[in-house]
């Protein structure tokens, strides 16, 4: 986890994540009515998981997200076309990969 | 000797693990190898299914042997967590479709619902010793008697005390299906604990993954049925399994268990620090052994110091259950198994613990507006 610490009673909160563009895109809509979204590629490189070991995606295809699995409460982990699946994203790092 | 891909065109006519897919699309099969006239075939498949999965190992093996030049086929059935396998697993889970890997199953998906239990709630503590497994069966036995379907997993799987304080020598049974275990009902609650499965006395040696995944199983192949609780005494500590845990359980909250002194609650401050990370709701804070009460000349002893858990959930912010007090009947009933709330409903001591589920119920079901987990979507 980037930041240890758990969010505050009022930190935004994810209501919906939606993959797009056959994986390309992760659209995230909060609580505070802020929708967000982040490129794959993007996603990809700011994997918190400490495997960051890299390999390309199937022949002919852009990088994409290929499965998202909730974990607790708190975060979900994704599943890219390189075989990275490691990465366990929380919803602050969620919030702030959408909206900087 | 036939070739790898003659070997997998001979399969094309044997459906997969799901029963539909043929086999070599099922993306199950995990290797094949060759030799001498033997040809070693590995199939990915769910644990869970292993006994109806005896067809398709013989249709694999029919159809090899079928094959010029093979003298045996020898299929072995593994249990998949190979590297990069893909679930198709339902519920929270979302895969693409069309996705690269359609693999076999693998592990359950981690922080889905567990059909027919409504809340699930940790019992946890810093450290050990501080009575946590009493607290969470006298808890667990409370909130039954305040009504509500409870059910016990004692997920303190390398010190388990449920069979001990619930009295239960008997082991778990298979349900009708053939594939879940039933819990063992005992006043009310519905128990399951790996110390019905192994001896008293006898060492559980395991690494974490091996936890995780006993956990796993207490959690959804167990026939709760329908429960309004299921509370989940944790192992003591912040460790790994702790973490597990809150990771593969949707908890819908934290008790703390910790004696007064100082010294247990700055391991308790770390477990509320550990479920507040996880987004785990901490329920409340219980003070065990809150004080002593002579059973000779009645008298009142302090002796961790009353009050001090009181003081720390002021100090975190996170509310106060109430308190038990270190009492001769508590230590023999629970070493009695039969727990003071069940076997002295009308004493002090039960009411104590009685009072603490009230809280917990309404800290569980009326207040505390729930977090609701976000919806994913694949397009």
């Amino acid at each position: 986890m980037s930041d240890p610490s758990p969010l505050a009673p009022g930190e935004p909160w994810p209501e919906e994540l939606r993959v797009q563009e056959n994986g390309a895109l992760f659209k995230v809509t909060f609580d505070d009515g802020v929708v967000g979204s982040v490129s794959a590629e993007r996603l990809r490189e700011a994997s918190p998981s400490a495997d960051k070991s890299r390999q390309p995606p199937p022949p002919g295809q852009p990088l994409a997200i290929v499965e998202v699995e909730q974990v607790g409460n708190y975060a979900v982990r994704i599943g890219f076309n390189d075989g990275h699946d490691t990465g366990i994203y929380t919803w602050r790092l969620l919030r702030s990969l959408t909206t900087h | 000797m036939p070739t790898e891909s003659e070997i997998r065109a001979a399969l094309a006519r044997v459906p997969g693990p799901d029963g539909r897919t043929a086999l070599p699309e099922s993306g199950a099969i995990d290797g094949i190898t060759q030799r001498d006239g033997k040809v070693f075939i590995a199939i990915r498949i769910d644990p869970a299914k292993a006994k109806q999965m005896a067809p398709m190992q013989a249709a694999v093996e029919a159809a090899i042997k079928a094959l010029p030049g093979v003298a045996s086929a020898l299929v072995t059935l593994t249990a998949e967590n190979a590297p990069g396998a893909k679930a198709a697993a339902p519920g929270a889970k979302a895969a693409a479709p069309g996705a690269p890997s359609p693999h076999a199953h693998r592990a359950p998906a981690r922080g889905r619902p567990i059909e027919g239990v409504d809340k699930i709630i940790a019992v946890a503590s810093g450290k050990g010793g501080v009575g946590k497994s009493t607290t969470a069966c006298n808890l667990a036995i409370g909130l039954a008697q305040l009504g509500l379907k409870v059910g016990v997993l004692d997920a303190d799987v390398f010190g388990p005390s449920m069979p001990r304080l619930f009295g239960i020598r008997e082991k778990p049974s298979l349900g009708p299906d053939g594939q879940k275990l039933l819990p063992i009902e005992k006043y009310g609650v519905k128990v399951m604990s790996i110390g019905f499965l192994v001896e008293d006395n006898s060492a559980i040696v395991w690494r974490g993954p091996m936890v995780a995944s006993a956990l796993n199983q207490f959690l959804r192949d167990v026939d709760w049925g329908n429960l309004d609780v299921l509370v989940i005494d944790m192992p003591p500590g912040t460790g790994d399994v702790q973490l597990t845990v809150a990771q593969n359980a949707p908890l819908a909250g934290a008790v703390i268990v910790s004696t007064p002194q100082d010294l247990s609650l700055i391991d308790a401050r770390r477990g509320v620090a550990m479920f507040k990370q996880v987004e785990t709701p901490i329920l409340g804070i219980v003070e065990n052994m809150s004080y002593f009460v002579c059973p000779h000349c009645g008298q009142r002893s302090d002796i961790f110091a009353h009050g001090g858990a009181r003081h720390e959930a002021e100090a975190l912010g996170v509310p106060f259950l109430g308190e038990a007090p270190l009492h001769m009947l508590i230590r023999e009933t629970s070493d009695g198994g039969r727990p003071v709330v069940a076997s002295a409903p009308d004493s002090a001591q039960a009411k104590a613990y009685l009072d603490i589920a009230a809280r917990l119920r309404s800290a569980l079901f009326e207040t505390a507006k729930k977090r609701i987990l976000p919806r994913i979507f694949m397009s």
